[in-house]
């Protein structure tokens, strides 16, 4: 399907690209937010790599996934922006509300808190740890699949992965054993 | 299929956390706002193009007459501008070929650049 509508834009008909938008509009802000843990930067993370994937599309190799490549965009994208804001990482300490967890079971919570507790819980891991479980766990790509999108080493890639595992277990540590 | 490194990594709870906690775009004008940015692009690329079709005309026009001009001094017995013709002419040609040699290079990365 991808490829089908990676033809019509290239043909010049620029509103075939709104099928992107909608499909991948949601997984990218997962990937951008992971990073640069704020709605607003990813938002602009996510636009300025659709525009980078609608100038590049001629460049695009087809043989290649479109998702692939788009997300090494949204990735570059995000990290670039994360060096420019020189946010400041606050250091993984496990929150007071998440802590708070420990009393209850998070899949016992509204729907929409448990969201919010996860959604805070990945905001506190360094960037790498919040892509690579978005990456493995939510979208399930292989850690062949991740090295390929991240360019990282497979070594380094089960390093962060093991470490974003262990700190998510720090955080819902309790919870996790309570829930099953 | 998964094969064993990832076996190792398979873990029910984070994924079932990390499918709970998905998010989606919270800004419901995002589509029109990157269809619109699209568009511009689209349109300002055209205007460019057109623009840098003229430019490449008024060069090259430019340039040929520059050419003219210097072959036409050279032909003179006398000097112009207390100048040997000769000198004249080496003068222009030099000019020319230091402003094409830089225009050329901006032209190219333009022509690169919006190129359709």
């Amino acid at each position: 399907m991808d490829e089908l509508y990676i033809r019509k834009v290239l043909e010049g008909d620029q509103e075939a690209f709104r099928y992107f938008l909608k499909n991948y509009k949601d997984m990218a802000f997962n990937v951008a937010v992971s990073i640069v843990k704020d709605n607003y930067y990813a938002e602009e993370v996510v636009q300025d790599a659709f525009m980078k994937a609608f100038k590049g599309l001629k460049s695009f190799n087809r043989t290649a996934k479109f998702k692939t490549w788009f997300y090494r965009i949204v990735i570059n994208e995000a990290f670039q922006r994360l060096r420019k804001i020189k946010r400041e990482r606050v250091s993984f300490v496990p929150a007071e509300e998440i802590i708070g967890l420990e009393h209850t079971t998070l899949f016992e919570l509204p729907e929409e808190e448990q969201k919010h507790m996860i959604g805070e819980a990945l905001n506190m891991l360094p960037p790498k740890e919040s892509l690579v479980l978005t990456l493995f766990y939510l979208e399930e790509y292989s850690l062949a699949d991740i090295c390929n999108i991240t360019g990282w080493s497979l070594s380094n890639t089960k390093v962060i992965l093991h470490r974003a595992r262990v700190n998510m277990r720090l955080m819902f540590g309790s919870t996790l054993k309570t829930s099953h | 299929m998964m094969d064993r490194e990832e076996k190792v990594f398979h873990d029910d709870d984070l994924y079932s956390i990390m499918k709970k906690g998905k998010r989606t775009m919270p800004f419901d004008d995002f589509e029109d706002k990157v269809m619109d940015k699209i568009y511009y692009e689209y349109a300002h690329k055209r205007v460019v193009s057109n623009k840098l079709k003229l430019s490449l005309i008024f060069f090259i026009i430019g340039t040929v007459s520059g050419i003219v001009l210097a072959l036409l001094f050279s032909t003179f017995g006398d000097p112009v501008f207390g100048m040997h013709p000769k000198t004249l002419t080496l003068l222009i040609l030099f000019i020319i070929a230091v402003v094409a040699i830089m225009s050329l290079d901006n032209f190219l990365r333009l022509i690169k650049k919006y190129s359709d």
